[in-house]
């Protein structure tokens, strides 16, 4: 469905609406056009029956109505092209000379000018059913005078013309639609290139550039290359932000391990009664260093370009080895892990962040179910991928709270008091999935919490 | 065939030698009086290029490196010792800490990797593992820790004769703290050797392993054999003689 894909571009709707603009300035050029032509030909008509009234009703001051009458006979005899009608009549409507049998009924005697389609449509005296402009002229004696021509070959004319101007309409529209959709295509084929290379650039491997295909210096190129030196400036900038983070990783975790490993060196043994406060400070350094790697790890993931130790692993030997690493946890709790997994599951990815994530959840699971109760461990091979679920029966989370529980240091206000933990275990989920370019998602396990995890295909 | 027994840690680190890399004063300080204490001769050196000069020159049993040093950096010291067939146990110290350095690390040539922070009983633990590694090359078909034999061809395991039935995971784990009788394991280091995973397990969960193995181990024994080292990790090793 190429072709589909051409007409929803965006360049192709910008080039049919300026076609939709340049047939519409044509229409009007070519109706200016048609209304000039019509306008000049009944001007020159007119022009044409005025001169030949002036000259027939200028012989009557030198010979009267008798010269009238001889120059109307001899413009009948003379070959003329177009060929125009005559009529001179006397006071009492009889015919003196003329091409015509008799005055047209419904023209009054003192009418000047005929205008076209007006009066003597359908004149069937002449023999034609032509319409007719005419000009009548009344002399001193009474006797009128009427010149007249039809003006059948100046509207077939003008239907041809009104054809042409039709048709060069419909040509420009048929042209101009192949034209856009000529143009878009040849547009899309290269920002299909750029689109994929700038996907690539968004699932991480911010190395990648965008390949400057057309060596003359084109807009276009020019715009792929301003696009390639903002990569190289974010390049620089996430450099710089994982800099910061390696900086506060070396500069601050250091003195706390000097500090945590200082109240280690003091033998617990001779403190007596503040022993119990010494181990209490260890611990509480322990906790303050293990927040701070986990802070670091996340962001370090987040930064995206971790991605050197990916590599194609089975989800299922991982899943299970998760399960195996819990179950003696679960065992003690009263809980079973009940496993459904398919035989072989293969996806690009780096084996040890997705233990750490599956651990995260299935500690979740474990921590929160109550005893006696199940944990589900699924995988699936869903259309768009692999999908794994870990399902519990405990408290679940209130749908409100579902995405927010992802944010670093969020937790669930019920889990506060009951449960340790430092609100960054599925931060870190979250991280290892958006890492692998999967999605992670929250659903009511009715009772309990249902954690979908679905990963793109591969390997 | 060869067996390995519990060795007394101030037997085997006796006039062994370590040489230290790392420019944070506090931090080599640390280290070096810890790895004293514990019978360690340590040389120190702190930047780079002198570290590379020491580290070629002079034979020591293991090395200790930092990543990020001024001059030459650790990775650099320890692929120009590799090139230059230097094969000095070598473990790579890192502020960083995640699975792309350690990789880097590891196919820089360096044989173990530990993150800043660290507590000391991890990097000893760790620093021994490498020097026994580099004792016992030959293969290994059985282990022996007092009255516990293990066959590594027949999967078997007893205690003073009577056969014990281990899960498989169970079996991976004791025969781990067997090889390394008489040494403090980590709970890091069983994640990586038993496991195969680098990871950082929220709760505890190496402890109910340990305690399940501990049941089958040591409950019908007057002797337990599985430790726990306070603050540092586990050992098996051989039980003192019983006074009087």
């Amino acid at each position: 469905m190429k072709l589909l894909r051409i007409f929803r571009t965006s360049l192709f709707r910008y080039t049919l609406n300026y076609m939709v603009g340049v047939s519409l300035a044509v229409f009007v050029v070519l109706a200016l056009v048609y209304g000039s032509y019509t306008l000049g030909f009944f001007r020159e008509l007119n022009s044409l029956i005025a001169r030949e009234t002036s000259a027939i009703a200028s012989r009557n001051a030198s010979g009267g109505i008798p010269a009238v009458s001889a120059s109307i006979a001899e413009r009948i005899q003379a070959p003329t092209f177009p060929r125009l009608f005559y009529l001179l009549v006397d006071a009492r409507g009889e015919k003196l000379a003329g091409n015509l049998a008799r005055w047209p009924e419904r023209l009054g005697p003192a009418e000047d000018w005929i205008g076209p389609g007006v009066a003597i449509r359908q004149w069937t005296e002449t023999g034609f059913r032509f319409e007719f402009v005419g000009s009548t002229t009344v002399f001193a004696g009474g006797e009128r005078l009427l010149v007249a021509r039809h003006y059948q070959d100046i509207t077939e004319y003008l239907r041809l013309t009104l054809t042409v101007v039709t048709q060069s309409m419909l040509a420009t529209i048929v042209l101009g639609s192949i034209g856009a959709a000529l143009l878009a295509l040849l547009m899309e084929r290269r920002i299909v290139g750029v689109n994929r290379s700038i996907a690539g650039i968004l699932s991480g491997d911010l190395a990648q550039r965008i390949p400057v295909v057309n060596v003359n210096d084109d807009d276009f190129a020019r715009l792929i290359v301003n696009f390639n030196h903002m990569l190289d400036r974010i390049e620089q900038l996430m450099e710089g932000v994982k800099q910061l983070s390696d900086n506060i990783a070396h500069d601050l975790r250091t003195p706390l391990t000097r500090l945590r490993n200082g109240l280690a060196s003091v033998e617990l043994d001779e403190l007596g009664e503040q022993r119990g406060t010494v181990a209490g400070l260890i611990e509480e350094a322990d906790a303050l260093l293990a927040t701070f790697s986990a802070l670091l790890r996340i962001a370090q993931i987040e930064s995206g370009n971790r991605r050197a130790a990916f590599a194609p692993n089975d989800l299922s030997t991982i899943l299970a080895d998760v399960c195996e690493f819990y179950e003696p946890l679960a065992a003690d709790r009263g809980l079973q892990i009940r496993m459904r997994l398919v035989p072989s599951c293969r996806a690009i990815c780096d084996r040890d962040l997705l233990f750490q994530a599956f651990a995260n959840l299935l500690d979740n699971a474990i921590k929160y179910s109550p005893p006696g109760g199940d944990v589900d461990v699924v995988i699936e091979e869903g259309a768009a991928g692999p999908e794994v679920v870990f399902a519990d029966q405990g408290p679940g989370i209130p749908a409100a709270e579902r995405q927010k529980v992802f944010q670093r240091f969020y937790r669930v206000e019920e889990s506060r008091s009951g449960h340790p933990g430092n609100g960054l275990g599925l931060s870190l989920v979250q991280a290892v999935v958006t890492l692998h370019g999967g999605r992670v998602s929250l659903s009511d396990n009715a009772p309990g919490l249902r954690v979908s995890v679905t990963l793109p295909r591969g390997g | 065939m060869q067996f390995i027994s519990a060795v007394r840690r101030s037997q085997g680190s006796d006039g062994m030698r370590i040489l230290v890399i790392e420019d944070d004063a506090s931090v080599l300080d640390y280290i070096s009086r810890g790895l004293r204490e514990s019978g360690f001769a340590v040389d120190q050196s702190a930047d780079g290029k002198d570290g590379l000069y020491k580290a070629s020159a002079e034979a020591y049993d293991a090395l200790v490196v930092d990543r990020m040093l001024p001059g030459v950096d650790g990775l650099t010291i320890v692929r120009t010792l590799r090139g230059a067939e230097n094969h000095t146990p070598a473990l790579i110290l890192s502020a960083l800490g995640e699975v792309d350095d350690r990789v880097k690390g590891l196919r820089a040539g360096g044989d173990d990797y530990l993150v800043k922070p660290f507590a000391f009983a991890e990097l000893l633990a760790r620093i021994e593992a490498l020097l026994r590694r580099k004792e016992s090359a030959g293969p290994v078909t059985r282990l022996r820790v007092a009255d516990l034999e293990m066959d590594l061809l027949s999967h078997k395991v007893a205690r003073a004769g009577k056969s014990l039935n281990l899960q498989p995971r169970e079996f991976r784990l004791l025969e781990y703290l067997m090889k390394h009788a008489g040494q403090v394991v980590t709970r890091t280091m069983l994640l990586e050797n038993v496991w195969d995973y680098h990871f950082d397990p929220q709760t505890n969960v190496i402890d109910v392993h340990i305690s399940r193995l501990r049941q089958k181990l040591d409950k019908e024994f007057e002797r337990p054999l599985l430790k726990t080292v306070r603050g540092a990790g586990y050992m098996l090793e051989e039980p003192e003689p019983v006074a009087g």
